[in-house]
This record gives C-alpha cells, sequence and structure tokens, in this order.
C-alpha cells in the first residue's frame, strides 16, 4: 500500500532514539519523537501542536508563519503525518473488519478480533513457524509501536521536568517511588525493620520483565536500571508501611498463569460394575507405544500385554518408574491397570533389554495422567515431571560425523 | 483390550542450538518427603506457577533411590549400557534383599544350622559342604548362590551373561563381604556400602583444582576454586579409574569395592590423588592472583 510506504518511511526517520538533549534555542535535530506519552507529569503539558493550532496560535500571537523554524515545520508535518496515517489506518481496519464479518456470514457488529483471527487463518493458512511471520489482522495501535508526544512546545521549552535526563519517563517513575519511601518512612516513626510476609501479597505474580516496563514507559533502559528500579521496589514492598502503596505495587506485577492445567484431564467414564475408568488412548515415549486403562477402587493388579503382570518388566528400576506415580499420590494397591505397550529401539547385542525405559515410561505418562483425571493430586503429580509428556527424541546422524554429535579426527593440517 | 493401530514414529526436529527445555523449567521434585519439605516452607504455592521438566528413567519415588549412587550409575556407565553399569554397582531391590541376607549372619561367620537353613529355602540342589566350609564367610557364599538361584530362575529367554546383569550387585556385595570379615575382629567397623560410599566420595572430593593462564610467555598453573558439581564429578572419575587400575585377573568391581572403602577410612588410591592436586595448589598459590590478570 502506498500509505504504508510513506509510513514506512516516517517510521525510520523517526525510530526510537529517545535520548537526545534539546536545548531550548530551539535547534530540533532530525529523530524526534510523535504521539501521546503514557504517563503525565504533574506539570501542565500541550497537546501535540498541529498545523492549525500552530497557524491559529501564531495568528493569535501576531506572529507569521515564517517565525518558526524549518526544523519545527518539518518536526510539526512528521507529526501530522502521522496522525493522519494513523486514522487512516484506523478506518480501513474497520472497514475491513466489516467486509470480512460479511465474508464470513457473521454479524458486523460482534464481530470480535477472535472471530477476524480464525477468519485469516482459514482464508490465509500459513505453513510458517514463526507466528509473528503468519499473516494477521489487528487494530492499528497493536501493530504499529506506540510513540511519545511532543516533548516540548513551540519555543523549544520542554514539557516534563526530567526532559534532560536520558529517560525522563523512567527517572520521574524513580523519583515518585522515592518519594514514597520517605513518605512510609515518616509514617512508620523510625520503624523500618519489615515482618510482613510479601509472599502473600504477590504469591503467582512476578515484577514486571524488563521489555515490557520499556513497552510501558516508551523508552530504552539498561540491565543496570532495570535492576535498581527492581530494588526499588522491593525496597517498597518490604516495608512495614508497604499495604498504603499496594495499588502502585500492583500495577508493576505481571500476574503468571497455573501451570496445571485440570481442564485438559482426560474424561472418567463409568464401568458396568459401577467402577470408574479412564482410559488412555496414546501413550508415547521415544518409539515404544501404549494405552493404559485405569480402574478406581481396585486392588493393585497390573495386567501387561494380556495376562503379565509387572514381572514384564525385567529391571527393577523399570518396575519403580512405573509404580512411582502410584506411590506418590498414594494410590498404590487401590487401583487396576490395564496396559498395553510395545516397541522401544531395536534389540542391540549388548542390550537385550533395549527399549525397556521408554516402555516403561511410556506407562508412566500414561498412569499419572489417568490417576490425575480420576482423582488423584494433580499438583504433586505435575511437580514431579510426571505429568509432561517427554518429547525428546534421538537426534539424527549428520553426514560428516560418527554420530549426531561426534566429530571426526581435527587435524591441524 | 483390542489391538490399535501403533502411531508411526515421526522424525521430530531437535533444537540443536539450544537445550530442549529453556531454563525457566524447573528441574522435577519427585521424591515424597522433598515435596514435603517444599509445603513445609510454605513454598508450594510458588511452584504451581512454575513449568516443570519430565523427570528421567532414574528419578523414582523408590525408597531404595539414593541420588549419589544413582549419579555414580551414570558415571560407570559406558554406551548406554546402564544394565551393565548398575550390576557392577547396585541393583538395589536385588541387592538389598541380598544384602539383607549377608545381615543376618552379621554376629558369626561361622557355619551354624540357621545358615543351613536359609540356603536349603533358595538352592534346590546339593551343594559341595567341603567347598563352602573352607570359604571364609559361609553367608558369602549363601547370598552368592541366592543371586545365582535368582537369576537363573527368573530369566525366561536364553541365558546369555549380560542377563545376568540384572540381578547382580557386584560392588557392594563386595564391600559388604570384605567388611563383615573384619566385623570378627572389630564390631565398630562399618559394614553399610551405601554409608561408605557417601563418606569415600566426600573425603575424596577436591576443593582447588589448576588453570592454565599464560603471563608474559610462561604458562603457569594457577590455584582456583571448584564448583560443587564439578566437584563432585572429579571425585566419581577417579574412584571409577582407580578401580580400573587393576590386574588381569582382579575384576572392576572388586577393585572399585577396594577403592570405595580405603577412601571412606581415608587412604588410597583416590585420596593420594586429591592430596597430591591439593598440594600443587598451595604451592602455586603465589601466582593466585593471576586469575584477575
Amino acid at each position: 500500500m502506498a500509505s504504508s510506504k510513506v509510513f514506512f518511511n516516517i517510521f525510520l526517520k523517526t525510530s526510537t532514539n529517545t535520548g537526545q538533549f534539546l536545548p531550548s534555542c530551539g535547534i530540533i535535530p532530525k529523530r524526534i519523537h510523535t504521539k501521546t506519552t503514557l504517563r503525565a507529569p504533574p506539570l501542565p503539558t500541550e497537546l501535540a501542536p498541529q498545523s492549525s493550532d500552530v497557524d491559529e496560535a501564531a495568528e493569535a500571537n501576531g506572529e507569521g508563519t515564517d517565525t518558526i523554524s524549518k526544523a519545527m515545520h518539518s518536526y510539526i508535518q512528521r507529526a501530522k503525518e502521522h496522525q493522519e496515517f494513523m486514522d487512516k489506518e484506523e478506518k480501513e481496519f474497520v472497514f475491513g473488519r466489516r467486509h470480512l464479518a460479511n465474508m464470513m456470514g457473521k454479524d458486523p457488529e460482534t464481530f470480535s478480533q477472535a472471530d477476524i483471527n480464525e477468519a485469516i487463518r482459514y482464508l490465509f493458512p500459513s505453513g510458517l513457524f514463526e507466528p509473528t511471520a503468519r499473516p494477521m489482522m489487528r487494530p492499528p495501535q497493536e501493530i504499529y509501536p506506540k510513540q511519545k508526544a511532543a516533548q516540548f512546545d513551540m519555543s523549544g521549552r520542554p514539557h516534563h521536568p526530567f526532559f534532560y535526563t536520558a529517560n525522563p519517563n523512567f527517572f520521574y517513575l524513580m523519583h515518585e517511588m522515592v518519594s514514597k519511601i520517605n513518605k512510609m518512612n515518616a509514617s512508620a516513626g523510625g520503624l523500618l525493620v519489615s515482618d510482613n510476609n510479601t509472599n502473600v501479597a504477590f504469591a503467582g505474580s512476578v515484577w514486571l520483565p524488563k521489555h515490557e516496563l520499556e513497552q510501558r514507559l516508551m523508552e530504552t533502559l539498561s540491565d543496570k536500571q532495570y535492576t535498581e528500579w527492581i530494588s526499588c521496589l522491593e525496597r517498597i514492598a518490604q516495608h512495614p508501611e508497604f499495604e498504603k502503596e499496594l495499588a502502585f505495587l500492583k500495577g508493576y506485577r505481571k500476574e503468571l498463569t497455573k501451570q496445571t492445567k485440570v481442564d485438559e484431564l482426560p474424561s472418567v467414564t463409568l464401568e458396568p460394575d459401577g467402577r470408574k475408568s479412564c482410559f488412555i488412548p496414546v501413550c508415547m515415549k521415544k518409539s515404544a507405544r501404549g494405552e493404559v486403562k485405569v480402574t478406581l477402587p481396585g486392588t493393585g493388579r497390573f495386567n501387561i500385554n494380556n495376562g503379565q503382570g509387572l514381572e514384564y518388566f525385567t529391571m527393577t528400576q523399570s518396575r519403580e518408574v512405573v509404580l512411582t506415580p502410584l506411590q506418590l499420590a498414594g494410590w498404590l494397591g487401590k487401583v487396576d491397570v490395564d496396559a498395553y505397550v510395545q516397541g522401544g529401539t531395536e534389540f542391540a547385542e549388548h542390550q537385550s533389554y533395549g527399549g525397556e525405559a521408554s516402555r516403561a515410561a511410556c506407562l508412566r505418562w500414561g498412569i499419572s495422567t489417568a490417576i490425575a483425571a480420576l482423582g488423584a493430586d494433580a499438583e504433586r503429580l505435575r511437580l514431579a515431571g510426571l505429568l509432561v509428556r517427554d518429547h525428546r527424541q534421538r537426534e539424527r546422524q549428520k553426514c560428516g560425523h560418527d554420530g549426531a554429535r561426534a566429530k571426526w579426527t581435527w587435524k591441524k593440517r | 483390550m483390542l489391538l490399535r493401530k501403533i502411531y508411526q514414529v515421526g522424525y521430530r526436529p531437535t533444537n540443536r542450538l539450544f537445550a530442549t527445555f529453556p531454563p525457566s523449567y524447573i528441574h522435577p521434585i519427585f521424591r515424597h518427603a522433598d515435596q514435603v519439605a517444599l509445603q513445609e516452607a510454605n513454598d508450594f504455592e510458588r511452584h504451581t506457577f512454575l513449568p516443570v521438566r519430565p523427570a528421567n528413567s532414574s528419578q523414582t519415588s523408590s525408597v531404595f533411590y539414593d541420588p549419589l549412587v544413582a549419579k555414580f550409575t551414570n558415571h560407570i556407565m559406558r554406551k548406554g549400557n546402564k544394565i551393565l553399569a548398575r550390576g557392577l554397582l547396585e541393583n538395589h531391590l536385588f541387592g538389598l534383599v541380598l544384602i539383607k541376607c549377608l545381615g543376618i549372619r552379621q554376629t558369626t561367620i561361622t557355619q551354624n544350622d540357621d545358615s543351613d537353613w536359609i540356603a536349603s529355602l533358595f538352592l534346590k540342589k546339593n551343594w559341595n559342604k567341603d567347598a563352602i566350609q573352607s570359604e571364609s564367610s559361609f553367608d558369602a557364599m549363601v547370598a552368592w548362590r541366592i543371586q545365582r538361584h535368582l537369576i537363573n530362575t527368573s530369566l525366561k529367554k536364553c541365558w546369555t551373561s549380560s542377563k545376568k546383569n540384572v540381578f547382580r550387585t557386584q560392588t557392594f556385595m563386595e564391600i559388604k563381604r570384605v567388611q563383615l570379615a573384619k566385623y570378627a575382629t572389630n564390631p565398630n567397623v562399618e559394614l553399610n556400602p551405601y554409608k561408605l560410599l557417601h563418606q569415600a566420595v566426600a573425603n575424596s572430593r577436591p576443593f582447588l583444582q589448576t588453570t592454565p593462564i599464560k603471563r608474559g610467555g610462561h604458562t603457569y598453573q594457577v590455584p582456583i576454586p571448584i564448583r560443587p558439581n564439578a566437584s563432585l564429578a572429579i571425585a566419581l572419575e577417579w574412584l571409577i579409574n582407580a578401580g580400573k587400575e587393576k590386574d588381569d585377573d582382579t575384576r572392576f568391581w572388586k577393585q572399585l569395592a577396594k577403592e570405595i572403602i580405603d577412601a571412606a577410612e581415608g587412604v588410597g588410591k583416590v585420596i593420594k590423588r586429591k592430596q597430591d592436586l591439593h598440594r600443587v595448589c598451595e604451592a602455586n598459590r603465589a601466582y593466585a592472583h593471576y586469575r584477575w590478570g
């Protein structure tokens, strides 16, 4: 699209360099930011100057447009073009969404972003691995990065009081945090020893990662700055009076998702004799394949490959591996296990039991998932690494090598 | 159960450039005691948000599990032959049975009616009593016979010697035998092979190592601290290498048993090697600042 080319030129020029000092004489370098800031300081701010406002203001002050320097003029021009571009993209997106909804036969009014994603996946199927390389259709605000507003007024005076630091938003945030600490110290009245348990307040969340903080502040930070910010936050979080600033702290916490996906466990069926059972049709480990059926309540009976018990596994390690999920859950002797397993690696000369470990691990995963579905403590099993499928496979041999990694003797000459 | 279609093995591309699991994936906590300790430390809640790596085949919640023994077995293993490695060192279920059998007669090492009874439980054929009486420890003979009986009766297929490794537990048996022989003269001797292995490894871990650093055309051996994992790995390698330095008529497990007992007492090849390394570090301590240039 022509507009996107124009935009790209602007975008490449107005790239993410923030560390520009602007003297008040009004000389402005080429790389300037446009768009609105996220965090406004308490001092009075002025909006991004539009060309019409500029003309009006100039006329009101009795100045002509020839008093504005060329640099300032081009800066305003760029800001205006960017704004126009974003408006145009927004209009195109809205129009395109309606069109897409009509194409898919859905109601345009209630066509959500999830519907858009599904429609794009259907119309433009992509085999690309990288998700960001696949075709996407999202609001322009999500695609094009946020940029800062005009950081100074017509006379070149900056709006932000911390403008002459490299990262005004970041240093203002640090300044705020230190004022908070001082305020808390004053109200604590000398009691600076922390005896609060922040684990309770902040369980299940971590401090905002560096890239997300950079996105929020629209500034690039060094690792040292980030660690300083974290230690300042920790200082507030461990203060005896931290509850007063809990809302502020929570604003900079990122919630983690619970890893145990209980809703992804297989379903339980009812047997004719009233017992509950769970059947896992596909258990895999390397090349071993199996299926497992666990019945509750049971007597601890094992039936592997039609009639054999745990003696099917000749290695003690294999037997322990199969029993581990039952032991951890405390369900030894409480369930019956019917399993079928085969496969594993080819029998080698010295590995007459080759593949048995894979078969055992294959059953182990099946049994863990089944008992988790039947009601065992899924979190304990997950923490023991039993609920996650081991997808590691044998690495292939490459030409010029003896094996996957082993290289031939290196000769200097 | 119906026979279902066996899912074909597909080639799954492995990531050669970096590890299969990212560092955010924690190692599994597969021991019941460790999980209970986590709960008591009020740390369980935090772990619900952490992704976990799958457990290995050697990471079981078995009561016989010992992390040091598992690691030692891996170090002994060659070309993926874990069965042989376990047979050489310790095959705990069977080994424990046998070691316990040996422990029954801890107080006496002479032949008596009870020993005959134990032997008769496991042996179907008549054995040569004269041959048994000539052994220094009758119980060692009984244990060996039990082991052979278990091997021969539990095997279903062919009788190759490699399959017998499944039931062997050579080194720990030898340690027990040797210590039992000393028991008559010294009742305070440590008989537990697991404890002896722990003690041996603890005694043979170095705390400093040297690294070659070039300064002014000369290469100096500069002493530097050693990481805990590296220290453990070196200690285990030294024990294995000491076991390999043997006569042709001795077996590896016999030599290894001897080395473990010596190291546990603070004598022997491995301890000497550690002390030599420490001596070199001490001698070169003048160059320690070369570490930082």
